[in-house]
């Protein structure tokens, strides 16, 4: 595994890393990485994938306004809120 | 009164005195406070109803209305949920109280409750030694307490089994949609299931007639809830059990010899043993460990420093801002499995890694079908150690500590029901016979496991 592609996972999973942690990880991904090829040997040719263990159904409810969170207790977590709203960094 | 080695469902029987027992339950949580297993919740007011004001424990990833719950992390300390979890929900309207948090791994990243951010819970029988994980506080507490009270664990590979049989308590692991995930936090959606951990069987099952039952704030619950302690003490002869070829192999000599002579006993019960054979037990932990790490960083993508949780000063792209805090607030493991997550759902790597274990869970399922048309229950050491001592755990590699898991992950994969019973002794610490039974077979396992319980008679906790 190239530093790049450790850099590359680091950035799309929004996570920064010391150059201790990424020596780390480098070094643990590629071990775990490698245990994780034996399902290679496995045939799965006409084997459909299982997202759940059982069957989940799709269930709708009727399109009605429902009592919610009060928008106070909602905010009560954060120090960064204005006018009701969450307050969070700039998008750019 | 004497409450000490009263069981939960006698608690709930007999006339107790509130004030009185509350008063002594604080004082014993308080000396058993070095253990690292607990955080203790005020109760503004003691519920009583149905369950006679019954105590009950959540695990630390378990929301519970105004009430601390950090899952184990410093990105979520000082979180205070606005909500109930659909079980926390259930124990108050039925009547019980919710006292404490019980310690966990980091978002139950870990098998031996090693990567809690704020103490390291220690294993009541040795002190030396780890919980497990990754319920480990809550396996730990069962064993400790000696108060009546009922703990609510949750599993994605095995934390709830492999605390219960390190700490010499009972879990249960229900199927896969038996009980809401509503207000727990979650690890990995297709495979979180909440159970309860307590000294005995009864207050188990007890425990899952609370908290079972459809729910519409959770679309997997299926909604097939019955009287599970209705199942106790009724006859087990005839049960074919079925002991899984390598479960005893890979395990320590001592503990599989003492797990094969918990099933001599199920045979003087009436029981039938077959050996079968079963062919994806070796592919279940990387698949396992492709799975809930990538279903985990999703998941985890949550925790971004805004509305609840660790903050700053909100300065910088949004970008910057959310991987300093979560570079700082996220623990070791936590950034390891997220980073893995992340790997195996990338374009190019996805097919390789995430989809073809998918396939292979399938495989895993498709297995234990076919081996349940055959025996009934599956029987087999729940792990393959007895509690490991806390440093030795710590020197492992990731690789080596996710090996622990090796004797749950399937099952876990497979979403069926498991419960984990203390069946004897290695090295004076607790080892925990394993039953295991297809989707929703609940009240098998636990009719088994009460039939041996009562053959084996009671076991002496530590005192603390």
């Amino acid at each position: 595994m190239k530093d790049e592609e450790i850099d590359r996972v680091a950035s799309t999973a929004s996570i920064r890393l010391t150059e201790e942690e990424k020596k780390l990880f480098k070094k643990d991904m590629e071990n775990i990485l490698e245990w994780f090829s034996r399902l290679d040997e496995i045939d799965t040719q006409d084997t459909e994938p299982a997202f759940h263990p059982i069957d989940v159904k799709n269930e709708m409810r009727e399109d009605k306004v429902e009592e919610s969170l009060d928008r106070d207790e909602a905010m009560k977590n954060t120090k960064n809120k204005e006018d009701g709203f969450f307050k969070g960094p700039r998008i750019r | 009164m004497k409450y000490s080695g009263m069981t939960a469902r006698s608690f709930v029987e007999e006339d107790v005195d509130h004030s009185d027992f509350y008063t002594r339950l604080y004082e014993r949580m308080d000396e058993i406070k070095t253990l690292g297993l607990h955080r203790k919740l005020e109760l503004k007011q003691i519920k009583q109803g149905e369950l006679n004001g019954l105590p009950f424990t959540l695990k630390d990833s378990i929301c519970s209305k105004d009430d601390p719950t950090y899952a184990g992390s410093k990105i979520l300390e000082g979180y205070r949920p606005p909500y109930d979890a659909t079980v926390a929900m259930k124990i108050k309207e039925a009547g019980g109280n919710i006292f404490a948090k019980t310690h966990q791994d980091e978002f139950a990243f870990g098998t031996g409750s090693l990567n809690c951010a704020f103490t390291t819970p220690k294993n009541p029988w040795d002190e030396e030694r780890c919980c497990g994980g990754s319920s480990g506080g809550a396996a730990g507490l069962a064993a400790s307490l000696d108060l009546p009270h009922i703990n609510l664990g949750e599993s994605t590979g095995g934390s709830i089994s492999e605390p219960a049989s390190f700490c010499g308590v009972v879990g249960l692991t229900p199927t896969y949609g038996l009980v809401s995930r509503h207000g727990l936090i979650s690890f990995a959606n297709s495979l979180d299931k909440i159970g309860p951990i307590a000294r005995n069987v009864e207050d188990v099952a007890l425990g899952l007639d609370i908290i079972s039952g459809k729910d519409r704030k959770d679309q997997t619950t299926v909604g097939t809830s019955e009287k599970y302690t209705e199942a106790l003490g009724e006859d087990v002869s005839g049960t074919r059990i079925g002991l899984p070829e390598g479960y005893f192999e890979i395990s320590d000599e001592e503990v599989s010899e003492t797990v094969l002579k918990a099933t001599e006993e199920l045979e003087d019960l009436g029981a039938e043993i077959t050996k079968v054979k079963m062919d994806m037990t070796e592919a279940s932990l990387p698949t396992y460990y492709i799975l809930a790490p990538a279903e985990a960083s999703t998941n985890l993508a949550r925790y971004c420093g805004m509305r609840y949780g660790m903050e700053d000063k909100i300065e910088g792209s949004f970008k910057d801002y959310f991987s300093k805090i979560r570079g700082k607030g996220f623990g070791e493991e936590v950034k390891r499995r997220i980073m893995i997550g992340t790997y195996t759902r990338m374009a190019g790597y996805r097919d390789k890694y995430y989809v073809k274990a998918l396939k292979v869970r399938q495989k895993i399922i498709d297995d234990f079908k076919r081996v349940f048309k055959k025996v009934d229950i599956l029987a087999a050491p729940t792990a393959p150690i007895v509690a490991p001592k806390i440093e030795e755990l710590r020197k492992m590699k990731p690789v080596e500590q996710y090996k622990l898991d090796k004797l749950t992950a399937p099952v876990n994969l497979a979403g069926m029901p498991q419960i984990s019973i203390p069946c004897g002794f290695h090295k004076k610490m607790p080892v925990g016979l394993h039953l295991m039974a297809d989707h929703f077979h609940e009240k098998s396992i636990l009719k088994l496991a009460h039939a041996y319980e009562n053959r084996r008679g009671k076991i002496d906790y530590p005192g603390i």
